[in-house]
């Protein structure tokens, strides 16, 4: 039916989720937290974590009510939906992660306003069944994660020359390796995260033009034709 | 007949404050039954840190029975409910200072401590703020019970740069300050000097890329030892004394 778009099943949307349409790499969405939380890998970690639970779990629920949820208020439901799994998240890291909640509490509440949870609800899980809804959220957050995680392993080697804090190559480091301050501070982040993107798009590019049927060889004349404005 | 979500507004009202409710009830009920928890662990913290700024064990190897018996039995002044507002004080005015008192030996928990009598006192602790790169640093500081010396210093809050400024809370950097000397500086002086040069028992080394913080940290440290030297001296706790 003409404008209506193709309903996605469950493994289509977690796979198109992951790569094709990664919100970090192809959206572009969720940078701002991309940019604060990525010098530490198993702060970086936390982050997904809470992520891929708040994605999932408000598209499941949107799922769920999307035949009530009166279309003037579903934004207003949507942010009512994605803060109370954020905050599930806040008081189980509260409870459970003390020392942990002390350095990642600001990062977490940063999750309600992050674009992927409400960009996903308002384009997918409001209009799609919820086992397709639940694989859209979860795929986005994996595929947040796995940006994330790159570019935190990438801040972290060089910034610190550790993995997870431990140190990488003990002693040739210690010896070797310099602080690399700008890796650790927000700029850094920019500088990692732009060569990633470069990186996944040039992947794709290379994928698309080995895919695509190799192009007739054009006529003499045309060739010159196309030449003659230079 | 079918009610239509969109074209009836006693719906759309009725559905938002239900749903909001709902919503809110479920958190409501998530944050009361995971209070006590959360209580526990944020006491647990302070003693951790009390037990690190006055040298009493390494908490990282310490149950935390043990912990809270040692806070009990050889700290005095601590309220459970506002930690960061210790019942002793002394001073008064603008000169007033809370603190803490540990002891070597352990004593019957609840006994008022006699601050005259220091034979048995290990150390003062106070607390510290000010406001760090970001946002408020609070901590303790300890010092000996003649006030020459530092014990120790622990930060417990803080907003700084996880791996730059964020470094106030490691050991490398908190070590620094046990034995450091906080007599009364010769005027011009600071009573501890945070920088990346310098020598001498009153220096700590700044924290590499994190200037802001260790600056930030050096001038409420150096405004609240001012602040308790003034006080104890007045109280008699201490001898006023310069370098």
């Amino acid at each position: 039916m003409p404008g209506v778009p193709e309903q996605l099943g469950p493994r289509k949307a977690l796979l198109t989720q992951l790569w094709v349409e990664n919100p970090v790499s192809r959206q572009v969405l969720g940078i701002c937290s991309a940019l604060a939380v990525t010098n530490r890998m198993f702060n970086t970690l936390l982050m997904c974590g809470g992520l891929i639970w708040a994605t999932s779990m408000s598209a499941l629920t949107l799922s769920l009510m999307r035949n009530w949820v009166p279309k003037r208020v579903r934004i207003m439901v949507s942010v009512l939906i994605a803060a109370v799994f954020v905050i599930v998240v806040d008081i189980v890291f509260r409870a459970y992660f003390t020392e942990v909640h002390k350095d990642i509490a600001a990062y977490v509440g940063l999750i309600i306003t992050n674009c992927i949870v409400l960009g996903r609800m308002e384009a997918f899980s409001g209009k799609n069944p919820p086992l397709a809804s639940l694989a859209d959220g979860f795929g986005a957050g994996m595929g947040y994660s796995f940006m994330l995680m790159a570019v935190a392993t990438v801040r972290e080697v060089m910034g610190f020359g550790t993995v997870f804090g431990y140190p990488l190559l003990k002693g040739f480091m210690e010896a070797h390796q310099a602080q690399w301050v700008i890796m650790i501070m927000p700029p850094g982040a920019f500088f990692v995260l732009a060569i990633l993107v470069w990186l996944v798009r040039w992947i794709d590019l290379k994928r698309a033009a080995a895919k695509a049927p190799a192009e007739p060889p054009a006529a003499p004349g045309a060739r010159r034709e196309q030449e003659a404005p230079k | 007949m079918r009610l239509d979500p969109n074209k009836n507004p006693a719906y759309v009202i009725l559905f938002t404050a239900l749903v909001s409710g709902l919503f809110t009830a479920g958190i409501m009920a998530l944050h009361v039954a995971t209070e006590p928890v959360v209580r526990a662990n944020e006491r647990l913290l302070t003693e951790k840190a009390l037990v690190r700024v006055f040298a009493l064990g390494d908490p990282s190897n310490m149950t935390a029975e043990r912990i809270a018996e040692t806070i009990r039995t050889r700290v005095a002044g601590l309220d459970p409910d506002r930690p960061d507002e210790p019942l002793i004080e002394i001073g008064s005015g603008d000169r007033k200072v809370r603190l803490l008192v540990a002891y070597k030996e352990p004593v019957a928990p609840g006994v008022k401590p006699d601050l005259k009598n220091k034979d048995n006192v290990l150390a003062y602790a106070f607390p510290i703020r000010g406001v760090g790169f970001w946002a408020m640093i609070n901590g303790w500081l300890a010092v000996t019970p003649d006030g020459t010396k530092t014990v120790g210093v622990v930060f417990t809050d803080h907003q700084e740069t996880p791996g730059l400024g964020g470094r106030i809370t490691e050991s490398e950097f908190r070590d620094q300050f046990r034995g450091k000397n906080v007599t009364a500086p010769p005027p011009g002086e600071k009573f501890i000097d945070i920088s990346r040069t310098g020598e001498g028992d009153r220096h700590v080394d700044a924290i590499t890329g994190a200037t802001g913080t260790s600056t930030a940290v050096e001038k409420f440290i150096n405004a609240d030892l001012m602040r308790f030297r003034a006080a104890a001296t007045k109280a008699g706790l201490i001898q006023e004394g310069k370098e």
